[in-house]
């Protein structure tokens, strides 16, 4: 099995994700059962610039997983003008 | 989006404003509906079919996310509900159209239930918007938990429960035959199969109440109560083997494998439940039956008789270890104070115990029978003691060996073992009932024969008795061990006593005894009663201590007499080894008429002392009225105890005899008469009369005859020949020397004749016996009465005022130590009391006693 997962947003932008990484989400970790966990490969309803944002959280969820409780946290920042957009995707892929 | 670690609070988006805008084509919500759901529907039948591979999951995950956001959440909820009830039920069909065996059908439900766990995983996961959303809000089960229970409600309780019965039954059944001991394949698929019924948990979809599981409301109760028959019908079996020993080892050997079994197949709460119906069932209800069983069909009894066997047989016969074990095993399941063991063992203890004396009385006369040796009642008490610690010491390695060294059950050997010792047979004559034993005055016998062969083995060899000291040891240790099963202790103080006394008196000069014993390190007499004295407290031995002061007292007052004639040059006195008993403090039946020697009542003679003994006598009677101790207290002599040593020179050899008081006085009247040293008194010739030696020496008509047939009658020891020759001595009976009398070894012992020895003595012999017997019984009936009124008052005196009850059982408390005080014994001795003004009754309540100061 490949150590990484392609994320394809919806305008076709490609993220090669670290498996480990895209399976903080729920909803992609339930994809591998299925066809997507055969190919590798998951289609996703979103932009691109959204999908970007989303991968930027997930390498940072991941980094920083294990120093919740320590605090010094950087804060993780979103662009504004994406904020609402992200949230309903968030939402959707159960982050 | 928050910082990971905190996703817990997570904002949720504002939906309804954004479903519109985010999600394309969405004019008709209920077309919407319709176009989607065929889709997941048959993604679903896809999932079940096992074709997961071909599905995309974003897809069918974006379907059901878009219609749980157009709010067809329940709509959804329950069409998903009723396609998989369509599955199941078809499926049901499937499993109830197999025929190919049990073992088949068990496999297909398991491979039935995995693979819709399987196919659920995903349907769930397909729909966990679903899950998080609606289903999160109206309290639903979540869509796994759904499958669950729908495959409980139509695949094993559909149709008034045909599958789960058919399960239920399988197991049961499969269950039921490897108990009976048959190899059973199924074992996976059970243990399984109950998992399986254990997660089909009871609910409601209304409140999402989680109930009991199918396991708990329908097997379970299925289960015991098939099981229950099953125990029942088992230890039927097992009881009608009517032979404990295959009950023991089948019913232990079923239970321990029905208990691997329930651990294997039956969830832990269930364990406790079955191996309790098991207990009751199995051992409970029937191990009393098995332990009383008859000796022949091998019951406790049967099992406890190697015990007694092996001390009256010459092979060693192995303990029934194992059974008793596992006796013991299988009632600590049950009653964690073995109560019913207990009871039964003290049973069978006391009824062996019972059987002791018989057996050594048997025992004792087969061996005298081949040994032509008489027994005496000091062998068998000396037999029946070591026996009965010996059948003590057995018991003990049972409980080590079998019995876990139960502190309980130790305690319930030695309360039996304690009955039957005591057992003095109330109610019944003691002497009609041939097993009664007095235990008090068995171990003083016991005591006294030991502590004689001590002496006896300590003066006859010497050099070698480096043993002795051991030995002395054990006999303490085993006779203190003893002494702590008799209650009665009083009673064996009083025998002590008289023992006591008698060994001293008996003993042939105390001088040399106390030398031969110093070689031990110890008096053993001395090592004896100090034990005694640290078991039973020194108030209740203080008349054996005084006498033994008496000894001590006796011993210097006979160096002093030594120092005395050595200083007045007195040498031709007699020697003499003094016992001085203080009256008081020795036993009554020796005591009694020691004032008879010196001052005859009515036509009684006084005894005469020969004449070579008279200048002795008078000059120590002078020597102890000199002595500052003594002024005012009196001296008697009591011929009745005590000997005498003498040399008699016959033409062939010079013998050296030592014999009892009496006789040496009839001796001595045969001895020469003139003063010159060349006549032999076998040259005198001397013939007396029966009548002319009682007149000579004035002993008692019982003692003469006595220690004549001792010294006349007895076959080997014929100082003095009697005319006419007969066993029986007459008033007109001859007697003069026995020239030719003849012994293998220079020093000789003359023995009072025993009873047994001839038949009208025997019984002059029993009398003054019984009446020796009678003497101590009634020293200890007194002795009673003054401890029950000592300790009445000693109770009375700090409660002042208590009910009849009350002061009975503070009595029987307080005399526990000594020994049983008897209902009307208290009784006479409360009245006794009231008499002597120390107590009156209440004027109200006749039950109450008030204590008058």
């Amino acid at each position: 099995m490949s150590e990484y997962v392609t994320l394809v947003s919806s305008d076709n932008y490609k993220f090669v994700v670290l498996k480990e990484v895209a399976l903080i989400s729920s909803v992609l970790r339930n994809t591998q059962g299925f066809e997507e966990g055969k190919t590798g490969k998951i289609n996703l309803e979103m932009d691109g610039d959204i999908l970007e944002c989303i991968v930027e959280y997930l390498y940072y969820h991941y980094k920083y997983k294990d120093q919740a409780e320590l605090g010094n946290i950087p804060e993780f920042n979103i662009p504004t003008h994406l904020a609402l957009e992200l949230l309903v995707k968030a939402d959707f892929l159960d982050i | 989006m928050l910082p990971p670690g905190s996703r817990r609070s997570k904002i949720r988006p504002p939906r309804k404003s954004l479903v519109s805008s985010s999600l394309e084509n969405s004019s008709e919500p209920l077309a919407d509906f319709e176009k989607s759901w065929p889709i997941l529907a048959n993604a679903i039948t896809q999932i079940q079919q096992k074709n997961v591979s071909n599905l995309s999951y974003e897809q069918l995950y974006r379907k059901a996310y878009v219609l749980v956001l157009r709010k067809f959440g329940a709509k959804l909820y329950d069409n998903v509900a009723a396609l998989i009830t369509q599955h199941l039920l078809q499926r049901r069909e499937y499993l109830l159209s197999i025929k190919d065996g049990i073992e088949e059908f068990m496999k297909s439900i398991l491979l039935e239930w995995n693979e819709h766990l399987q196919a659920m995983k995903f349907i769930s996961d397909v729909l966990m918007y679903l899950n998080r959303v609606y289903v999160k809000e109206n309290k639903k089960l979540l869509i796994y938990d759904l499958g669950i229970q729908l495959f409980k409600d139509h695949i094993i309780k559909h149709g008034n429960d045909e599958v789960g019965k058919k399960i239920i039954d399988i197991i049961i059944t499969e269950i039921t035959r490897n108990r009976n001991g048959e190899v059973i394949t199924s074992n996976m698929y059970i243990s399984k199969l109950i998992n399986m019924l254990q997660l089909l948990i009871e609910t409601s979809n209304s409140d999402l109440h989680y109930g009991e599981s199918y396991y708990q409301s329908v097997f379970e109760p299925e289960f015991l109560a098939s099981s229950e028959t099953f125990f029942y019908k088992l230890s039927q079996d097992f009881v009608n083997y009517t032979n404990g020993t295959k009950f023991l080892h089948e019913a232990s050997q079923f239970i321990k494998d029905e208990e691997n079994r329930v651990n294997f197949y039956l969830p832990s709460s269930t364990y406790p439940k079955l191996i309790d119906l098991m207990n009751n069932i199995i051992i409970k209800d029937k191990i009393d039956q098995i332990i009383s069983l008859p000796f022949e069909y091998q019951g406790l009894s049967f099992w406890l008789l190697p015990v007694i066997d092996n001390i009256f047989q010459e092979e060693n016969e192995q303990h029934k270890i194992n059974e008793l074990k596992l006796l013991y095993e299988l009632i600590g399941r049950i009653d964690d104070e073995y109560a019913l063991l207990r009871m039964r063992l003290k049973e069978i203890i006391v009824q062996q115990g019972k059987r002791i004396p018989g057996f050594v009385r048997n025992s004792l006369e087969a061996a005298s029978a081949s040994t032509k040796k008489s027994s005496s009642p000091a062998s068998f008490a000396t037999k029946w003691i070591d026996t009965v610690l010996e059948y003590h010491s057995q018991i003990m390695s049972i409980l080590n060996t079998s019995f876990d060294l139960n502190p309980m059950v130790e305690a319930t050997i030695n309360y039996a073992i304690r009955d039957f010792i005591n057992d003095s047979g109330t109610g019944v004559s003691k002497k009609s009932s041939s097993n009664h034993v007095d235990a008090s005055e068995m171990l003083s016998i016991y005591m006294d024969y030991h502590i004689k062969q001590f002496s006896k083995a300590v003066s006859s060899k010497d050099s070698s008795n480096s043993n002795s000291p051991d030995d002395s040891d054990e006999l303490i240790a085993k006779s203190i061990a003893f002494l702590r099963s008799i209650k009665d202790k009083d009673s064996f103080e009083a025998n002590y006593a008289n023992h006591f006394a008698k060994r001293f008196l008996n003993a042939k000069g105390n001088s040399q005894a106390v030398t031969s014993n110093n070689k031990l390190g110890v008096d053993l007499e001395e090592l004896v009663l100090s034990k005694l004295v640290e078991e039973m407290g020194s108030s209740s031995l203080s008349k054996v201590l005084r006498m033994n002061k008496d000894i001590k007292l006796s011993r210097d007052m006979t160096n002093d007499w030594k120092r005395y004639i050595i200083k007045n040059q007195k040498t031709d006195l007699v020697e003499l080894d003094l016992k001085i008993c203080n009256v008081t403090d020795w036993p009554k039946s020796m005591t009694k008429d020691y004032k008879s020697f010196s001052n005859p009542t009515g036509n009684e003679q006084s005894l005469i002392w020969s004449r070579q003994l008279r200048p002795t006598i008078k000059e120590f009677e002078e020597f102890w009225f000199a002595g500052k101790k003594n002024h005012n207290k009196s001296l008697f002599w009591s011929p009745k105890f005590g000997s005498m040593d003498f040399r008699i020179t016959y033409p062939s050899r010079t013998y050296e005899f030592n014999m009892p008081t009496y006789a040496g006085l009839i001796m001595l009247l045969f001895a020469p008469q003139s003063s010159d040293p060349e006549v032999l008194a076998f040259d005198e010739k001397r013939e007396l009369t029966y009548v002319e030696i009682q007149e000579l020496t004035g002993i008692p008509e019982s003692d003469l005859k006595r220690h004549l047939q001792s010294i006349a009658v007895a076959p080997r020891l014929r100082l003095l020949i009697k005319i006419p020759m007969s066993k029986e001595v007459n008033s007109s009976d001859v007697f003069k020397l026995n020239e030719k009398f003849k012994s293998p070894s220079v020093k000789v012992k003359v023995l009072t004749v025993s009873a047994s020895s001839s038949a009208p003595k025997e019984k002059v012999q029993k009398t003054e016996q019984e009446e020796e017997a009678e003497e101590v019984k009634n020293n200890i009936q007194e002795g009673r009465k003054h401890e029950v009124n000592a300790a009445i008052v000693r109770i009375m005196k700090s409660r002042h005022l208590l009910k009849h009850n009350e002061l009975f059982e503070e009595l029987v408390k307080q005399l526990a130590s000594r020994f049983q005080p008897l209902i009307p014994l208290i009784k006479q001795r409360i009245e006794d009391l009231i008499e002597k003004e120390y107590l009156k009754r209440d004027e109200e309540n006749r039950n109450i006693y008030h204590y008058v100061a």
